[in-house]
This record gives structure tokens, C-alpha cells and sequence, in this order.
């Protein structure tokens, strides 16, 4: 379900936004996304189109390290993330990870 | 936070010869019905799940930010599976994740916020972390920069992933 903002921050307002793959194999692992799963796809496509900056808890939020500082991930579905650097004052949401949700690098007990 | 009970009592007579009167103050906020020297709290089941969520959200973020701080003291024993990757943060950012965690704290239990946020925000640390540790993501994050548009999936598939766009 698309989330009905009641408010939006400056430069995060709805649509036209660009989405950009950072380089062909990025655009080559998104496709492979959308092959498994078309409707996650198609369903946050149109949601980083329309408002890449509008948190929505566990789902589209910013990432805390500060190495990846201005970096947003999207939850697509249980398997599957979208890391971006969105440039609100251009309006292109840089995509540079489009994929499996990478596996834990911590140790199973 | 304000005390649960305000306070209006009520006995267990009150409850058995009038209990509209007491089922409809205990619609207003809970009230306490006294038998002898033992008492009860009598509220609305609303309200009750919402204490229970409050509590459990709590002892979650009391006890991600004891694990935070023994790790800033460099306390050797090792937090739980969830809260692992403390041991591999630096300063900074479990100094960010602990003042996030109270602001957060803070909001809930003024009422300004439910507590789902609380799990909301050790979720997305977690979350970050596993991100920000991963070698995948890195090389992703470093790879060069050639931009081209994103694929469109609400376009027909123009066929098979080819092994030679990989490169």
C-alpha cells in the first residue's frame, strides 16, 4: 500500500523523480529483481519515483552508519533491498544496490 | 509519566451493588477496587494492552542501551544475537545509536509516539548494520559511476538477463 504522507520535507515532494542505476550491473541485479518478484517491483519503483525521502518505518528509512551518511535502503520484500543516495535538489535517486538482502556477517551462536 | 491511578477507589461491595457506577469510572482512566487489605486495578483492556506494549518496548530499549554502554566501556561479554553488531561499531555511531534510542524512549513515554517506534529504530540499526558490513554492499557503494536510466519493471521484460551485461 502506498503510504498518504501529511506532510513532506523540502525537495522530497511527490513525483518526478529520476531513478538512476549507477552502473549496468546494477541495472542487470534489478532486473533480476524484478523477475522474482514483479508487483515489490513495480510497487517501489512508483514509490521512489514519487517520494524517495518520506520514511516509512522498517521499510524506506535512512541508513545510521556513517559511512553510507545520506545513503536511504528500502525494505523490498523479506528477501530483497534497494540502497540509494537520493539528490533531492537534482531529483535523481542514485541507485547503487539493487538485490538479495546480503547475509548476516555475524556469527550464529 | 503520570501515575496509572489518579486515584478513585471503589470497594467490592461498591462492585457487586453498583457496578455501572464502577464500569463507568473505570471507562474515565483506572480506578482501584479495595477488598480488606488487598487491591485491584480495574481499567479498560485498551488501556491495559497499551501498558503492557509500553513495558515490553521499554525493557527492549533499557536493554539495548546497557548493551550500548558496556560495549563504549569495553565490557567483554557479548550482547545478544539482535544487538551483535554493537561489537562491530565504533564510538560514534553507537554514541548516534543510544541518542536516537532515548530520544525515541523519550517520545514514547511522553505519548507523543507509540512504542512500535522503539522496535522500529532498533530494527533499522540492525538493519543499517548488516548494510554497512557487508563487503557486497561496499563494493556496490564503491563501484564506478556509469548512470544509466533504471529499468522501468512496468515495461514488458526484454527478455532473459544476459550473463555479458555483468560486466
Amino acid at each position: 500500500m502506498t503510504p498518504e504522507p501529511f506532510w513532506q520535507p523540502p525537495g522530497a515532494q511527490g513525483g518526478d523523480w529520476t531513478l538512476v542505476a549507477r552502473n549496468r550491473r546494477v541495472n542487470k541485479s534489478w532486473r533480476e529483481l524484478c523477475e522474482r518478484a514483479p508487483a515489490d517491483a513495480v510497487r517501489w519503483y512508483e514509490i521512489l519515483s514519487q517520494a524517495p525521502m518520506i520514511k516509512i518505518p522498517r521499510r524506506l528509512f535512512p541508513m545510521r552508519f556513517k559511512q553510507y551518511k545520506g545513503a536511504w535502503e528500502c525494505r523490498v520484500n523479506a528477501g530483497d533491498r534497494i540502497l540509494f543516495v537520493p539528490d533531492p535538489t537534482n531529483r535523481v535517486v542514485d541507485i547503487y544496490y539493487a538485490g538479495p538482502h546480503p547475509p548476516s556477517p555475524y556469527p550464529t551462536p | 509519566m503520570t501515575a496509572v491511578f489518579g486515584d478513585r477507589l471503589f470497594t467490592a461491595t461498591d462492585l457487586n451493588r453498583d457496578s455501572r457506577r464502577v464500569l463507568d469510572a473505570a471507562c474515565q482512566g483506572p480506578v482501584t477496587i479495595t477488598r480488606h487489605d488487598q487491591h485491584f486495578a480495574l481499567m479498560q483492556r485498551d488501556r491495559a494492552a497499551a501498558l503492557v506494549r509500553m513495558q515490553e518496548a521499554a525493557s527492549r530499549a533499557v536493554e539495548a542501551l546497557i548493551h550500548a554502554r558496556r560495549i563504549l566501556r569495553q565490557d567483554p561479554a557479548d550482547p545478544p544475537a539482535s544487538l551483535h553488531w554493537l561489537r562491530h561499531a565504533d564510538h560514534d555511531d553507537i554514541q548516534n545509536f543510544i541518542d536516537e534510542l532515548l530520544d525515541t524512549f523519550t517520545s514514547v513515554a511522553g505519548g507523543y509516539a507509540d512504542p512500535s517506534r522503539i522496535d522500529d529504530v532498533l530494527y533499522e540499526w540492525e538493519e543499517s548494520a548488516r548494510m554497512a558490513m557487508s563487503p557486497e554492499v561496499a563494493k556496490a557503494y564503491a563501484a564506478p559511476a556509469e548512470p544509466e536510466p533504471l529499468w522501468d519493471p512496468r515495461l514488458p521484460m526484454p527478455g532473459p538477463v544476459k550473463e555479458n551485461e555483468s560486466a
